[in-house]
């Protein structure tokens, strides 16, 4: 009998052994991960946590939804649980990595085929191993213009995946799920549902109405684990026929407060349409430079050595970026709007041609125009040791609250010796505050400390009324907490009736039979 | 080749030899292999070590820069057997590891050195080591050692069987 490292809970080797036999007449051989070799890469986690709490018992690359059909009636069978994912590059929330051990991850990348693009209706339906750069390729080989709204380090990552984890882009179209439109999903019971239109027979609206008939099924298929997901259509925004990027640079932290009060009116009005980055100076130079070129002392960075770091590269201590969107006379017009509101409160601001040559501002030009790039992976470099865990709690669109949050974070991050790596994302009406947890991993005592540290910030902030937008699998339950017993309750009682053996992705959001 | 022979006889019979390929599976020290790569980051550093590896066993040069998706596509080519030598960055080791996760296979790291501790002397006994590693698949006497406890600005030299 085959030995395995790690077996899902319940389940002995015999029976294990029986289902991947069962897994591999399904895939192929080549299509089944059980050797420890192959299954380390998908439990390399950044997390501050041991890695074996979320150690796979195997991995399948399925090819096709009759694959994955036939997958989740093996793991009914067995009552196996399986963890799907499409690309697995959601570093620092968890990459390919389940929120429990011995799970079987359902590695998705193989099911990457364009399905569809319409090029009049802005349209697209993608399999979920689909990447942004594969999708970027296929428009710009066809001359389609229409543009993408990646995350910041996106290239590799997955279009599907970002969207049923609710990150944001760059774009007007920057709210993934947002601009997200019709599903298909294999559900636990091996049954297919397409959502919206697309649950009727021969429809030719899947992609562009939305709500279909009855309840609105979309939204419980994002951060949950109530079926698999294997098509999505998205949005597409069409190419303006005039883009003007710009910065804003203000010289203190405590500016925050102008900063958002003046983007809040700009952003409900849609006169700044897109995805607004406020990016903390930290942020902004710790994926361009290295911590010990500026601190090499103990504790959080020093406030002088921030200072010296701003003033060598040039940056503020927050730093926004965004566009304009249209003709070139509607956004002649919004820029005399948008610069006369941010110089009045003493901003520094510049466009494209002021900002000419300068690599920071082409980087974040391209993110807002829906371009690929990878930059904000240098982040990485900035403390070294391969540890990241995001905490991203979301506020009102009020400078009183992004000041309060900033204080709080980096007071937090401060006890424990860490750096506020941080920026917000400013949406419609709220804002999205990103922190990176950056430490070292390879040292133990650092990473129970980060450990420590995420723990207080999660209490703090959620004791404040400030909720997590999304979180890694290491604290998923945690952060339902946050959310309240009712919430969780009928998280709970949805997955009973949709998933009654548990097989889909148990832990996902605190989300359990 | 004597089972007797030390680690770092054997690495300098296999440097003598040139050819990584001939290197026999029966030995124990080493997997199969097809070719060997060596890849780095296009710094003074990166480059001192690709030329310090290539100084002892006949590898193909790949750079990697973690803001290059171009640079990254060439991992997913690298044929079936191969060995990969690196000196890299965290980011360029996080991108690299989810590109040969398509392949079920990670990198293994053997030492992580301070950048601006880094002399070119340095570099070819990092590189030795990380092939004597590599070669054996034997990483205990070359991890983190004290004096490099502060990984700021580091750079990982690393290997993975593909």
């Amino acid at each position: 009998m085959a030995t395995y490292n790690v077996l899902p809970e319940g389940i002995s080797a015999e029976q294990f052994g029986n289902a991947i036999e069962e897994y591999a007449a399904i895939v192929g051989d080549d299509n089944v991960y059980v050797a420890a070799d192959n299954l380390t890469s998908y439990n390399k986690i950044m997390l501050p946590v041991d890695n074996s709490e979320h150690a796979p018992s195997a991995a399948l690359t399925p090819a096709s939804v009759e694959e994955v059909q036939a997958i989740i009636g093996v793991c009914d069978k067995y009552s196996i649980p399986v963890w799907p994912v499409s690309t697995g590059k959601n570093f620092g929330y968890g990459s390919a990595a389940a929120a429990t051990r011995g799970q079987i991850i359902l590695d998705l990348r193989r099911m990457n085929k364009i399905i569809d693009v319409d090029v009049e209706l802005g349209t697209a339906l993608l399999e979920p191993g689909v990447t942004y750069q594969q999708l970027k390729d296929y428009l710009v080989e066809n001359n389609i213009p229409l543009w993408l709204s990646p995350p910041a380090p996106s290239a590799i990552a997955s279009p599907v995946g970002n969207a049923l984890d609710r990150g944001v882009g760059y774009t007007p179209y920057g709210d993934n799920f947002f601009f997200s439109c019709g599903m298909e999903v294999v559900m636990a019971n091996g049954e297919i549902l397409r959502t919206g239109m697309g649950s009727m027979p021969n429809s030719t609206s899947w992609q562009v109405f939305k709500w279909g008939y009855g309840p609105y099924l979309d939204g419980i298929f994002t951060q949950s684990n109530y079926g698999v997901v294997t098509k999505l259509g998205m949005w597409l925004m069409p190419e303006p026929p005039a883009f003007k990027p710009f910065v804003i640079r203000y010289p203190d932290d405590a500016d925050i407060v102008k900063a958002i009060e003046t983007i809040r009116p700009l952003r409900i009005a849609q006169i700044i349409p897109n995805g607004v980055v406020i990016a903390h100076a930290l942020w902004e130079g710790g994926s361009e430079v290295v911590r010990s070129d500026y601190y090499q002392g103990e504790g959080s960075i020093s406030d002088a050595a921030v200072e010296r770091m701003k003033a060598d590269l040039g940056m503020g201590a927050w730093n926004i970026y965004a566009g304009l969107y249209g003709t070139a006379e509607q956004n002649e017009l919004n820029w005399n709007i948008v610069r006369g509101a941010f110089e009045a409160t003493g901003a520094i601001v510049q466009d494209e041609e002021q900002m000419a040559g300068n690599p920071t501002f082409d980087y974040r030009a391209k993110l807002m125009r829906g371009d690929m790039t990878l930059k904000e992976f240098g982040l990485y470099n900035w403390r070294g040791g391969g540890g990241s865990c995001w905490f991203a709690p979301v506020a009102q669109a009020k400078g009183s609250e992004g000041l309060l949050q900033m204080e709080l974070a980096k007071e937090i991050l401060g006890k424990y010796g860490f750096d506020y790596v941080a920026e917000y994302v400013v949406g419609w009406r709220e804002v999205h505050h990103i922190i990176d947890l950056l430490f070292d991993k390879t040292n133990s005592e650092e990473t129970e400390r980060a450990n420590q540290c995420f723990n207080e910030l999660l209490v703090e902030f959620s004791a404040r009324g400030w909720g997590s937008y999304r979180t890694n699998i290491a604290f998923m339950d945690k952060v339902a907490d946050t959310f309240g017993p009712v919430k969780r309750d009928v998280n709970q009682r949805i997955k009973q009736a949709l998933d009654p053996k548990g097989i889909i992705a148990p832990g996902k959001s605190g989300i359990y039979i | 080749m004597s089972p007797a022979l030390s680690r770092r006889d054997c690495l300098q019979l296999l440097a003598a030899s040139g050819l990584i390929s001939v290197l026999p599976v029966a030995t124990g020290y080493a997997k199969t292999v097809s070719q060997a790569f060596v890849v780095s980051g296009n710094t003074v550093a990166g480059n001192a070590f690709s030329q310090s590896v290539a100084d002892r066993l006949t590898t193909i040069s790949l750079h990697i820069s973690h803001n290059n998706y171009a640079s990254l596509m060439s991992f997913s080519q690298l044929p079936e057997n191969a060995l990969l030598i690196g000196l890299v960055s965290d980011a360029e080791m996080v991108l690299i590891d989810a590109m040969l996760r398509e392949r079920g296979r990670m990198t293994t790291s053997v030492a992580r050195i301070k950048h601006l501790q880094m002399s070119i002397k340095n570099i070819s006994q990092l590189a030795e080591a990380t092939i004597l590693a590599a070669l054996t698949t034997d990483v205990e006497a070359l991890e983190v050692s004290p004096q490099n406890r502060e990984v700021t600005a580091s750079l990982i030299s690393c290997y993975a069987y593909l």
